[in-house]
């Protein structure tokens, strides 16, 4: 008797959980993807470096290409569409104090060494990024590095993993062995119930 | 008169009760905690370094089979009363070479691993025992760093969850 009135509360907590689902402005869900607290956003640190993760859900990619521009439900649910068997992450990385020169730059004794670890970066890099879910290691399928020329003082990696539409997981790891810079591996966990409570864009 | 005397020196004696165990409460509350932590223990079970581990001997596994490989080429080679001397000799000079950058690279590897998960690992114990206060964590590695803890300060199994914890929260 009593875990059946355990298990209708729970149920009832369930229902009532999804019924709370924030529905936000476009500024204020970006806002909120960004926001480390809400777990869309993570950042680490491994010696000298920091690390900054951003998981970027379908509506967060949408608003960032139309940046300014009009926004359009029914825009919106098309590229959602094109996006759903994906999960990107923007990684980025950067000295803790040294703010002057990009990681990339203050790793190499030279540009003979810059240039040998910028086509690293370029490549054979993607091959250091893994989504672990539970059942399934995914490498990315798109990899890109942002070149900065130098000009930040932070470097961009941007991964797409194409996990497919019905094994997409509904919690991951993003893990990265940083050879460059001989960090070791960095482990950022995303779970279920932040995801689940990702706002609904409203227009 | 007596009795007046009787309640002062009660009073007094009740006050100095009390000061006595106000101080030992607060120095209690501030003696900084100290305690060990079984190295050898803690580094096996540090998540960070059974991954490297992982990737590295898929690395390594590759390098080992190109000389296993050979190895079983000479071995059939040696075999054939027919065989080239020289192609004998060439072949068991290359096995050499690659078992000798097999063991470079595995010295290599160790050493790699054994700075990141140490790196890491300095990371987070100094943020363990900053957070608990703490005063002195002492690693004992079997080897009479520490020759008896009490189980009372032993804090491996709480450092490898709180590393392991880290570890996957990005840091």
């Amino acid at each position: 008797m009593e875990t059946k009135s355990i298990k209708i509360l729970f149920v009832l907590l369930s229902i009532l959980s999804i019924g709370c689902t924030k529905t936000l402005r476009p500024g204020a869900y970006i806002s909120y993807v960004q926001e480390e607290k809400n777990g869309f956003s993570k950042a680490g640190q491994a010696g000298n470096w920091s690390y900054a993760v951003q998981y970027k859900t379908a509506a967060f990619i949408y608003l960032q290409e139309k940046k300014s521009g009009q926004v359009s439900e029914e825009e919106y649910m098309k590229r959602k569409g094109e996006l759903e068997e994906w999960i990107f992450f923007n990684v980025s990385v950067q000295h803790s104090t040294v703010k002057s020169a990009s990681p990339l730059r203050l790793s190499s004794s030279d540009l003979g060494q810059y240039n040998i670890l910028l086509n690293y970066y370029l490549g054979e890099n993607r091959n250091n990024f893994k989504l672990i879910s539970e059942n399934k290691t995914f490498t990315p399928e798109i990899y890109l590095f942002e070149n900065n020329y130098n000009l930040s003082p932070q470097d961009v990696f941007v991964l797409g993993f194409h996990t497919g539409k019905d094994s997409k997981p509904e919690q991951f790891t993003l893990s990265y062995n940083d050879e460059v810079l001989a960090s070791g591996i960095i482990r950022f966990a995303f779970n279920k119930q932040d995801l689940l409570n990702e706002p609904v864009l409203s227009f | 008169m007596n009795q007046k005397i009787f309640w002062v020196l009660t009073f007094i004696s009740l006050t100095a009760a009390l000061i006595s165990l106000t101080l030992t409460i607060g120095y209690q509350k501030h003696k900084k905690d100290i305690g060990f932590v079984d190295i050898t223990k803690l580094v096996e079970a540090y998540q960070m370094k059974k991954d490297l581990e992982k990737l590295e001997e898929s690395r390594l596994h590759e390098i080992k089979s190109i000389s296993d490989s050979l190895g079983s080429v000479y071995g059939m080679a040696k075999k054939n009363p027919g065989a080239n001397a020289v192609h004998l000799k060439t072949l068991e000079a290359n096995i050499q070479s690659i078992n000798i950058q097999f063991e470079a690279e595995y010295n290599q590897s160790n050493l790699d691993i054994n700075q990141k998960v140490w790196g890491r690992l300095n990371q987070a114990i100094n943020e363990y025992a900053g957070t608990r206060d703490m005063q002195l964590l002492v690693g004992a590695d079997g080897k009479g760093t520490v020759l008896y803890g009490d189980i009372a300060v032993d804090h491996t199994d709480e450092l490898i969850k709180f590393v392991n914890s880290k570890y996957q929260n990005g840091n």
